[in-house]
Formats: C-alpha cells, sequence, structure tokens
C-alpha cells in the first residue's frame, strides 16, 4: 500500500528531487501536497483500495506522512 | 515541445478574443514583485536575453494554420525589457498600479510580439519588476517559473518537462472522450438552470482595467486559512475565498438580476513544486454555483460548495473539459467564445472570474540580489461580467487582487465589495 501511494504521489501531485529518499515519515504537506491535490490523493485512494474515507476525517493529521495515510486508510478497511 | 497550442492554450486564446471583442487589450496577465532596492538595469536585460535563448517559446509568434494556432519559435528574438527611468517619475500624479494597468491593457498583435515582456518600474530605494504574459503562452504557474528560471540562471535547467495535457487526451479513447465531453455539456447546462448575477452597471465604450489590491498580514492569513479549512476542507481551501466572494456581492447590493452566483475557475494539473513545464496552460476549468438564498447563510453556503465540488471532482467534470476544448479548437474562437461564455439565450454565465494560485512557487527571496518584499498577480476581464478575483499567498500573507474594468463597476461598490470580502474571510 505505501508503495502505491508513494508511487501516486509522486507521479501525479508532488515534485521531489529524489523520491526513492522520502520516507513514511516525511512530510507531505511541507513536501507540497496541495488542497487539489488532496482532493485527487482521497479519490485515488477510496478507488484503488475500495474505502471510503469520511469527510470530517480529512484533516493534516491524517494526511501528513505516508505512514498516518496508511493508518487512515486501514482504519476504514 | 510540440509547437502547436494545446486544447487549454487555444482556450486561453478564445478568452483573449473575448476580451479583445470587448474593448481591451487581450488576455494579457502580471506578475509584479516589489524589491526593496534599485535594480542593475544591465543586470535584468542580460538575464532576460540568456533566458530567451534557454526558452525560445518566450519570445516566438503566434499563426494560424487552418483552424489551429503554432508558435514559431526564435532563437534570435530579443526578449522585450522596459525601464521607465526615476527621472521620469517624480512627478506627484504619478500612479504605479495604474501604470501596470496600462501596460497590460496596451493592444498589441498576438501575432508580431513577443508572449513574455518584461517591465521595470525603478522608483527612490525601490524597484518593481513586472513580468507581462500572454495567457496562451502560460498559466500563472508557469508565469511564476518563468521568473524563477530568469533570475536564476546559475541552476541547472531541466529539460522542457510533460506535455500533460497532450499526454491525457492521448491516454483516453474515442469513447472515453465521447463520455468526458458529455459530462462536460452536462456541468455546462447545469450552469444554465438560474441566471447569473452580473457585476455589471452598464455597457460603455471607455473600458479600463481597475484594480484593488489586499494583502492580509501574517496573523489574519493563518486565521483565513484556518477557518478556510474548517469551513470547506483542507481540500477545498480555493472554495472558501470564492464563497466569501459571492456574500460580499450579495451584502454589497447588486442591481442587476439574477438568481445565481455563478464562478468559473482554473484546475492546475502541474505537479506541485516541479520546475517544468514552464510553458503551455496546464489547466483546466470548473465551475461552482450557488442560488442567491445559499449565499445568504455561511452555515449552509460552505458545505453545499464543499459537496458540490467533491462531486465535480469524483465525476471528473475537471478532465471532462479537456476533450471538450479540444474538439472545439476545430471552431472558429468567436464560435468557441459563444458556447462556453453564453447560453442559448445569450445570457453570461459567469458572475465573475476566479482564480487561487496558492504560494508562489518557488518562492523568491531575493531577485537580482534585492530582497523581495511582496508580490500580486493582475490579469484582464471581458465585460461581462466585468470582475476577476485572483488569490495568492506570498511570505505567508494572502494577497487578493480584484481586477475589473472600470466603468462597469461602481467604485463605492467595489469599495464595498472588498470590504466585506475581508471581513467574510475573517469570519466577521
Amino acid at each position: 500500500m505505501l508503495q502505491n501511494l508513494k508511487s501516486y504521489i509522486f507521479k501525479e501531485l508532488v515534485f521531489v528531487d529524489n523520491a526513492d529518499e522520502f520516507t513514511e515519515t516525511d512530510d507531505l504537506l511541507d513536501a507540497g501536497l496541495d488542497s487539489m491535490g488532496i482532493m485527487r490523493l482521497v479519490l485515488y485512494i477510496e478507488e484503488a483500495f475500495a474505502v471510503s474515507l469520511p469527510d470530517d476525517e480529512l484533516v493534516p493529521e491524517n494526511l501528513r506522512t505516508l505512514k498516518s495515510l496508511e493508518d487512515w486508510i486501514n482504519q476504514h478497511k | 515541445m510540440s509547437n502547436q497550442l494545446n486544447p487549454a492554450d487555444q482556450f486561453t486564446l478564445m478568452m483573449d478574443q473575448e476580451i479583445r471583442s470587448s474593448g481591451m487589450a487581450g488576455n494579457n496577465c502580471g506578475i509584479v514583485l516589489e524589491l526593496d532596492g534599485v535594480i542593475d538595469e544591465e543586470d535584468v536585460q542580460q538575464k532576460c536575453q540568456a533566458f530567451a535563448k534557454k526558452f525560445p517559446r518566450s519570445v516566438a509568434r503566434l499563426f494560424q494554420k487552418g483552424r489551429h494556432y503554432y508558435w514559431k519559435n526564435s532563437r534570435q528574438t530579443p526578449l522585450p525589457v522596459f525601464f521607465y527611468k526615476p527621472d521620469a517619475l517624480q512627478s506627484p500624479d504619478f500612479d504605479r498600479h495604474r501604470k501596470f494597468l496600462d501596460i497590460i491593457n496596451t493592444p498589441v498583435s498576438p501575432f508580431d510580439s513577443a508572449p513574455v515582456e518584461i517591465h521595470v518600474i525603478i522608483e527612490a530605494g525601490q524597484s518593481f519588476v513586472m513580468l507581462r504574459w500572454f495567457h496562451p503562452v502560460c498559466d500563472a504557474k508557469g508565469a511564476e517559473l518563468v521568473l524563477h528560471h530568469m533570475f536564476n540562471p546559475e541552476k541547472d535547467l531541466p529539460d522542457s518537462g510533460d506535455l500533460i495535457i497532450e499526454s491525457m487526451l492521448k491516454k483516453w479513447t474515442f469513447w472515453e472522450k465521447i463520455k468526458y465531453t458529455w459530462k462536460a455539456f452536462s456541468m455546462i447546462r447545469s450552469m444554465e438552470k438560474h441566471p447569473s448575477v452580473l457585476p455589471l452597471l452598464s455597457e460603455s465604450a471607455d473600458k479600463k482595467p481597475g484594480l484593488r489590491r489586499i494583502v492580509l498580514n501574517r496573523e489574519d492569513s493563518d486565521k483565513v486559512m484556518s477557518l478556510a479549512i474548517k469551513n470547506t476542507g483542507i481540500a477545498g481551501i480555493s472554495l472558501y475565498f470564492v464563497g466569501c466572494m459571492m456574500r460580499a456581492m450579495e451584502q454589497a447590493g447588486n442591481d442587476n438580476e439574477g438568481q445565481a452566483y455563478c464562478v468559473p475557475y482554473a484546475v492546475n494539473y502541474r505537479r506541485s513544486r516541479a520546475l517544468v513545464p514552464v510553458f503551455g496552460n496546464q489547466i483546466s476549468f470548473i465551475f461552482t454555483r450557488a442560488e442567491k438564498q445559499l449565499v445568504q447563510s455561511r452555515e449552509r453556503l460552505f458545505p453545499y460548495l464543499r459537496e458540490q465540488h467533491k462531486q465535480t471532482i469524483k465525476n471528473r467534470h475537471d478532465y471532462a473539459m479537456l476533450p471538450l476544448m479540444q474538439l472545439a479548437s476545430w471552431l472558429t474562437l468567436k464560435r468557441q467564445g459563444e458556447i462556453v461564455r453564453y447560453t442559448p439565450d445569450g445570457r453570461e454565465r459567469s458572475s465573475f472570474w476566479f482564480s487561487y494560485t496558492g504560494n508562489m512557487d518557488p518562492e523568491p527571496e531575493q531577485l537580482a540580489g534585492l530582497p523581495v518584499t511582496n508580490m500580486y498577480h493582475l490579469c484582464q476581464v471581458a465585460s461581462p461580467p466585468a470582475m476577476a478575483v485572483l488569490v495568492s499567498k506570498f511570505q505567508g500573507k494572502i494577497v487578493l487582487s480584484f481586477n475589473y474594468i472600470e466603468s462597469q463597476c461602481d467604485p463605492d461598490w467595489i469599495d464595498s465589495v472588498v470590504k466585506i470580502m475581508t471581513a467574510e474571510l475573517r469570519g466577521q
């Protein structure tokens, strides 16, 4: 799951110099994940992992890192 | 990089024709950077010409072949750079903002002039650098990259980057494009249920661009961003600004008929923080819309806009405009304009145009060795709707640019809109 998320984010939404070195605890928002990117990411997650993510949980704590994203998705599996 | 205008480029060329036919100079935009100190003119000249050699698109010329439009690149053409010297500016009547507005409102042929120009005003201890760009050559994020690459020439230049729009269109099958085009038509048709509220006072022959600019301090900017996340969600920040603007127009009073606020705005497909591609519009556009009754209540308006946006993205309506723009590129610019802007019975769909460009990226701390103290965007707008609102962030401060047509918007009304908008943003 982490690899899928990472691949989607850095291929489609955010440019970083070396995506391979981006760890699961690095800050995605600091890396440049923006408002529109978050919307696209959530829709990607809902389709790719067959989950429904509630709007009221769309908060920075759940989106901050790849790890927090993974935890959030797992809560709804 | 392809020399043919992509469908989004051609869409902005259509808007150029619409703006010209409403009596203005064309689809010209600007970014202004305010610098603390007097800039070195020779250094600016050298950097601009070096940039033009590395990025010939910046001095290319537009030409038409059949139904489509292309850029003809040339590495021999200089990039136009203009300096407005202090001696000429000692008059107390000198109005810097008016000068910038006059620059973007100077009519030039889209076929015989460079799509990018640099204008520099030098005042006592201060310099103001304006990048004027012709919208078909790039979007607002691309324009920020032009400034970045122009004034950071020592950095390794990346390749020209992906053709984002073209790649998206190539990967769809014919039937997928038909499906998306149908979605786009449905979206546009849904805008026709209620006539748009327009800020237009009256049609007038004398059309000059006007600008009101507000910079919120850091504390207010942080508060506004928190309220945006609270009201329209971290994935819908721009909607908070759109909603506040709708409410400001409603509260400021609007004598024109109309039942709903309909707002087209751009969505950008560039990867955040990517330094390429510089040129080409990598955008599509979507609408958000709310009836007047909804606009009167913050509690009802923001959840409504948030849900509407979610459905728009979920249903891929943002992508849907791409094949429609591609299809439309076979029509004349005039016909494209009629289809996109007006309902079949001739009503303008847009209450105002909106763009949220977020943080200037990369954000320059210095330009040509001088500290950058402020930044703002400006643009031209057709009539109707006669108003475009641009929102950006620079050094943690929110910058609001209200661009309008002077003779068509009551100045007292504009003042009132700006005042109410800033109060609405602060949640007051």
